[in-house]
């Protein structure tokens, strides 16, 4: 149930993210992802508190949904368990490599 | 599985492919930035990244962000009470925005790129 619903919550909160994401890199200005005008953004606050939020969101939206489509095809308890810990793992990993991007 | 192909089912598994495609997307995209620490190897990385084959990729990618939040929206909607007789409706609804952003995007982004 909360999985489920923290899935809809990213979803929702991605659906704008990702807009206001694809908005300021590409349809305002010219430069904005120049490496000055990105380590610019990166070292605002806001910008570091909106990246963290979309970074996590991302990470479980998409592997959430990836469990859940793969839990669809496999048989087996086991095998289950084993592509959520696989799910998991990518996750913190990827998170590790993200927050080195987003906050230093 | 097996599935009897109409605009809902199609909707559904659209959403679930661009699901999956945009996850696989998000590592690479993570793992990437994630290198690029320095102004050289960010800024070979961009110039690279010029290249018109890239911009298809992006426009390709573009659109399936696009299908994937619509198809969410639609989701959404059913989920929150809206009747599913309209479900059919609003696939098409879907589609159609997704074609008008992604041309008006598209304008946008080869406008950049050239």
């Amino acid at each position: 149930m909360w999985g489920w619903l923290l899935h809809r919550i990213t979803g929702v909160f991605l659906a704008f993210g990702l807009l206001y994401h694809f908005i300021v890199m590409h349809y305002i200005g010219h430069d904005n992802y120049s490496y000055d005008a990105v380590m610019q953004r990166l070292s605002e606050p806001s910008w570091k508190i909106f990246n963290v939020f979309f970074l996590f969101s991302a990470l479980y939206h998409g592997f959430y949904g990836l469990n859940g489509v793969i839990s669809e095809y496999v048989k087996g308890e086991t095998v289950k368990n084993f592509s959520k810990f696989i799910m998991i793992v990518l996750s913190f990993i990827l998170a590790f490599f993200g927050l080195k991007i987003v906050i230093f | 599985m097996r599935y009897r192909l109409n605009i809902g089912s199609l909707t559904w598994l659209v959403h679930r492919i661009t699901g999956i495609i945009l996850t696989l997307y998000l590592i690479a995209h993570i793992y990437v930035l994630s290198h690029l620490s320095d102004p050289v190897t960010y800024n070979k990385l961009m110039d690279f990244l010029k290249n018109p084959i890239f911009k298809i990729f992006e426009l390709i990618l573009f659109a399936i962000v696009l299908k994937h939040l619509f198809g969410g929206i639609r989701i959404t909607l059913l989920e929150i009470g809206f009747s599913t007789k309209y479900h059919k409706t609003m696939s098409y609804i879907g589609a159609f925005l997704v074609f008008i952003i992604w041309i008006v995007g598209a304008f946008y982004f080869l406008k950049e790129a050239f």
